[in-house]
């Protein structure tokens, strides 16, 4: 970090930048113009249909990795040539790549956890998946064997392979258990009743 | 480098520089917004304090003691908001760090002293309406605001996020402000291996307010939205994830115990140094250690949902990860003991609350191992442990060093020294109240004492009876410091340039500092812990009062 | 708060008391508006996310919520924005140059687009309203494209549609004041070959809120 406040280059302490032909700026445009109508026509593609055929629009991946990949491309461009990235301090370039990292960061864990909650774990598991009501890893509940639900179960717990039915707690710590069901109750399930580890949380201690 | 060749006689200093009500509200004088946030930071901890009494005194007995349950659940809740959104974020970066960061650097100002002064408005907007919303209909659902409750209850749930989300953008700009200052202002001489932990410390702390106080601004207006529009994206009613809300609260909100902890580590470098005379041992571990603590912070946040319903490989990676955090605080710890290791140590009230500080810390942080933990966390989460453990942190920590500093730069800022005597019995009593408080509650919580519960059984009412009575031991202790500074204020004696015999640079001024801080550019020539290389003069005597023609540093 | 300019002995009357050089000045503003923008990245990054995570929740909802947005307004607007981001790199290139009438001409052009690009945006949100696309307990679809029923779900995709597009329109509107403001100072003739930082300062800004804009695009209309 060569950035010492007084020890610049310019020994007359001036502002002094390269300019850049209109050119330049006017290719660059021309190439975001290029990628944006690329972008658009590909979106009517089914490429995945045709990578793999019989794969529904949009399921393999492939049409949102392109998407992605084009507006990478785009946003790479403002940032080197219209934000001036290429003849900045680097130590600028450092901070706004940072930044994206973090976001990187921020998104990669939280889909970390949200994606594989829906994974079955036959050791483990407390309702997680709000769609589905799918049992799904991450509380201790069920150490020691998997157990059948009751339909009428609103939450439950196995212990030692035997499904405990819990009767909700109501108070103003744990709002989970019985809004659910009421919103949910369209999928049949009752499974739906227990949504989140919020409401375990919230009645675990009760029950102990 | 010098700009200023004219001899300053009795140039006067930033307090009486200008007057008149306009000339504090207008000012973009870094050291007069730092004298603001540090009478605003104050009266929000007076509060703070007020609430968590109450708090206390609610609990003192089994069933209703002083206040009803709904009314309870708004004062723990209330408590935490102020403390960590108007007391402890801003305390030490906006009133210390305002005040030093640029004098320590050798600089006139901040980077951005508009900015500065825009930041320190934000704050009072949004402690203004964090204040009407205890007006309006306060909140019950703790500080951290959890889905699907914050999105149900009937209380001011709306006001007091808005609140935060404003207060979040002036901790925002106090970032950007400081990065700039450190990167671009930095006096001739002053390279990054000569700069004062203290400014290390708040630069970390700037990158983590930059890279994770948005996320909170973005949490707290999906919350709002969530609430006034019903998005559907953190209710479950309507097909969200309240889990998603934990998230993206605490991607902020365990960095944030950074923003809060690395400062008051920061001060502790300072103190310690001056306090033992002696240089910091492994100067450079422990400015990197600062850095590794921010960016490692931002890797833990799913630790404080080990029971929430996470994925079991997302708490494992978390569990692992949160590890990591042990390694730059041990970095920190050891290498202070070592810097007081042969040094020649006084007991200055300063250096009580620093050597506090590392104990505290210490017990603070290896209980923070128990929690991290995937296997006791479960026993542990939500009981008084994890209460205990982080006021441990934050108190036993950030309070500690805000103390500390505030006791060690006091005579710089008012030009006035304050009754040691009396400033050793606050600090007894703050120090032994604030164990008997939370010691007490590290037992609670390891028998099962839930957190934020109103009532609870009878055989815990010893431990909650001596915990509530160590709260009052700490407020007195908290009545007889302010009482100690009011009256250092009104009839203190003159406070010498440098009263500790520190080799630090923000010493080299006058005492208090003159508006544009120093007479002259200031060239570093040594460290700011060169004790063998200090002259006598700067150490003992003082630094003159009026700059001769050679730079004070020489 | 014109105290800082009370020093100006020191140099040009743009330059602030506490710098030493013009260079130091450029080169602290330009670091503070890095970090300010890594600041925005951050801000919209929750938004990101939140936008991954429901989409991995509900898949077929956002296709489905994906169909009713018009691809070709949706198009027709992130060209708007180029090209105002075009303009706003000219702008700074004549203000390097010291061109004032030039840097009038190119942020005025700006200006337009982005007025242009709420416009669009208007006609997009009022189909919105007007079809019942909206969050929550406002959802009440009553026309749709390319689907015969409403997928369950589907009002979430439009609570991130309006949060995203909305906090990008709030973006959009400051950056009208913003360069409203740079337009009145350089028509006062506040900037020079020597001094124009604020010009670029802004067109940074402008930038992040077309890259803003490069990403929602596709994730929104496209796939």
């Amino acid at each position: 970090m060569s950035d010492h406040s007084h020890d610049h280059s310019h020994s007359d302490g001036a502002v002094h930048v390269h300019v850049h032909d209109v050119s330049l700026y006017l290719k660059v445009f021309g190439a975001l113009i290029f990628f944006t109508v690329v972008t658009v026509a590909t979106s009517y593609l089914d490429i995945d249909g045709f990578v793999r055929p019989g794969t529904p629009h949009g399921a393999g991946g492939m049409n949102f990795l392109l998407a992605m990949a084009i507006a990478t491309a785009k946003a790479t461009f403002v940032c080197v040539w219209f934000m001036h990235l290429k003849e900045d301090a680097r130590f600028n370039a450092l901070i706004f790549v940072g930044g994206v990292l973090f976001a990187a960061v921020f998104l990669a864990y939280t889909l970390n956890d949200t994606y594989y909650r829906q994974h079955e774990d036959r050791f483990q598991g407390v309702l997680v998946h709000p769609s589905t009501g799918e049992r799904a890893p991450g509380g201790l509940s069920d150490i020691g064997g998997s157990c059948e639900v009751p339909a009428n179960c609103l939450s439950y717990a196995c212990q030692g392979g035997r499904c405990v039915e819990y009767v909700p707690v109501h108070h103003e710590g744990a709002a989970g258990g019985e809004h659910g069901a009421a919103a949910e109750g369209e999928h049949g399930g009752a499974a739906e009743g227990e949504p989140h580890g919020a409401a375990a949380e919230g009645e675990a201690p009760a029950e102990h | 480098m010098a700009t200023a060749t004219a001899t300053h006689a009795h140039e006067p200093d930033y307090l009486n520089s200008k007057t008149g009500i306009g000339s504090w509200l207008y000012t973009v004088d870094h050291k007069r917004l730092g004298i603001m946030y540090l009478a605003s930071v104050l009266f929000f901890f007076a509060v703070g304090g007020f609430f968590a009494l109450l708090v206390r005194a609610e609990l003192a007995t089994p069933g209703e003691t002083i206040m009803s349950p709904t009314m309870y659940n708004k004062a723990f809740t209330l408590h935490g908001a102020i403390m960590v959104f108007l007391f402890i974020i801003p305390s030490i970066p906006g009133a210390l760090g305002n005040f030093f960061l640029p004098i320590m650097l050798g600089a006139k100002d901040v980077a951005f002293p508009r900015l500065n002064l825009l930041s320190f408005y934000i704050y009072v907007v949004g402690a203004t309406i964090a204040v009407i919303s205890i007006v309006v209909n306060a909140v019950d659902t703790g500080w951290t605001f959890y889905t699907p409750y914050s999105t149900r209850t009937d209380t001011a749930v709306v006001w007091v996020t808005m609140a935060a989300f404003i207060l979040g953008f002036s901790s925002i700009l106090t970032g950007v402000n400081f990065i700039a200052t450190v990167h671009k202002l930095r006096a001739p001489g002053l390279h990054w291996k000569r700069m004062p932990l203290f400014v290390w410390g708040m630069y970390a702390t700037s990158v983590i307010q930059i890279l994770a106080t948005p996320v909170l601004a973005i949490t707290l207006f999906l919350l709002i939205m969530e609430n006034v529009l019903t998005l559907g994206i953190f209710n479950p009613q309507l097909g969200g994830d309240p889990v998603l809300f934990q998230h993206f609260f605490w991607f902020y909100s365990h960095p944030a115990v950074y923003i809060m902890i690395l400062p008051g580590m920061a001060v502790v470098n300072e103190v310690l140094a001056t306090f033992s005379r002696r240089k910091i041992f492994g100067y450079m571990f422990v400015a990197m250690s600062s850095v590794g603590l921010a960016l490692v912070g931002f890797l833990v946040w799913g630790h404080h949902m080990f029971v929430a319903g996470m994925s079991e490989y997302a708490t494992l990676v978390f569990s692992g990860l949160t590890f990591l955090v042990a390694i730059p605080s041990g970095v920190k710890i050891f290498n202070w003991i070592a810097t007081l290791y042969k040094g020649s140590i006084s007991f200055e009230s300063p250096m009580l609350y620093a050597l506090s500080f590392m104990v505290l810390f210490s017990i603070g942080g290896l209980t923070g191992l128990f929690l991290g933990t995937l296997a006791t966390d479960v026993h542990l989460h939500d009981t008084y442990f994890v209460v205990a453990h982080f006021h441990y942190t934050m108190v036993g920590g950030t309070v500690f060093g805000f103390l500390a500093g505030l006791h060690y730069w006091w005579p710089k800022m008012f030009g006035r020294m304050y009754d040691e005597n009396l400033a050793r019995v606050a600090f007894a009593l703050v120090f032994v109240g604030f164990n008997m408080t939370f010691f007490t509650q590290f037992v609670l919580g390891s028998q099962g004492m839930p957190r934020r519960y109103y009532d609870y059984l009878p055989h815990f009412q010893p431990l909650h009876g001596f915990s509530s009575a160590g709260a009052l031991v700490l407020g007195v202790g908290f009545v007889v410091m302010a009482f100690m500074f009011v009256r250092s204020l009104t009839s203190g004696k003159k406070a010498p340039p440098n009263p500790w015999g520190s080799a630090g640079y923000e010493w080299a001024t006058a005492s208090p500092p003159i508006e544009h801080n120093f007479h002259e550019q200031p060239v570093m020539k040594r460290g700011p812990y060169d004790y063998h290389l200090a002259t006598d003069e700067e150490l003992f005597d003082g630094f003159p009062e009026e700059a001769p023609a050679a730079s004070a540093e020489e | 708060m014109s105290a800082e300019n009370a020093h100006a002995s020191h140099g040009p009357k743009w330059l602030q008391h506490h710098f030493e050089t013009p260079i130091q000045q450029f080169e602290s503003a330009k670091l503070g508006m890095w970090v300010f923008l890594a600041q925005e990245i951050l801000f919209f990054s929750g938004l990101f996310v939140a936008y991954g995570v429901v989409r991995i929740e509900y898949p077929e909802a956002f296709a489905a919520g994906s169909m009713q947005l018009n691809k070709i307004m949706g198009g027709a607007n992130t060209i708007v924005l180029l090209f105002s981001s075009l303009t706003a790199a000219l702008a700074v290139r004549s203000a390097q140059l010291g061109k004032r009438d030039e840097v009038s001409r190119y942020i005025v052009i700006t200006i337009l687009c982005a007025f242009a690009f709420m416009v669009i945006k208007y006609f997009e949100y009022t189909a919105k309203f007007e079809h019942g696309l909206l969050p929550g307990q406002y959802w009440n679809p009553t026309h749709l494209v390319g689907i015969d029923a409403p997928v369950e779900h589907m009002h979430v995709f439009f609570g991130i549609y309006f949060m995203l597009t909305g906090l990008h329109g709030v973006h959009v509107l400051v950056g009208i004041g913003i360069l409203t403001w740079i337009l009145i100072r350089n028509n006062k003739g506040e900037f020079s070959k020597e001094y124009w930082t604020p010009v670029d300062l802004a067109a940074l800004y402008w930038h992040l809120v077309d890259l803003v804009w490069i990403y929602l695009f596709p994730l929104l209309y496209l796939v």
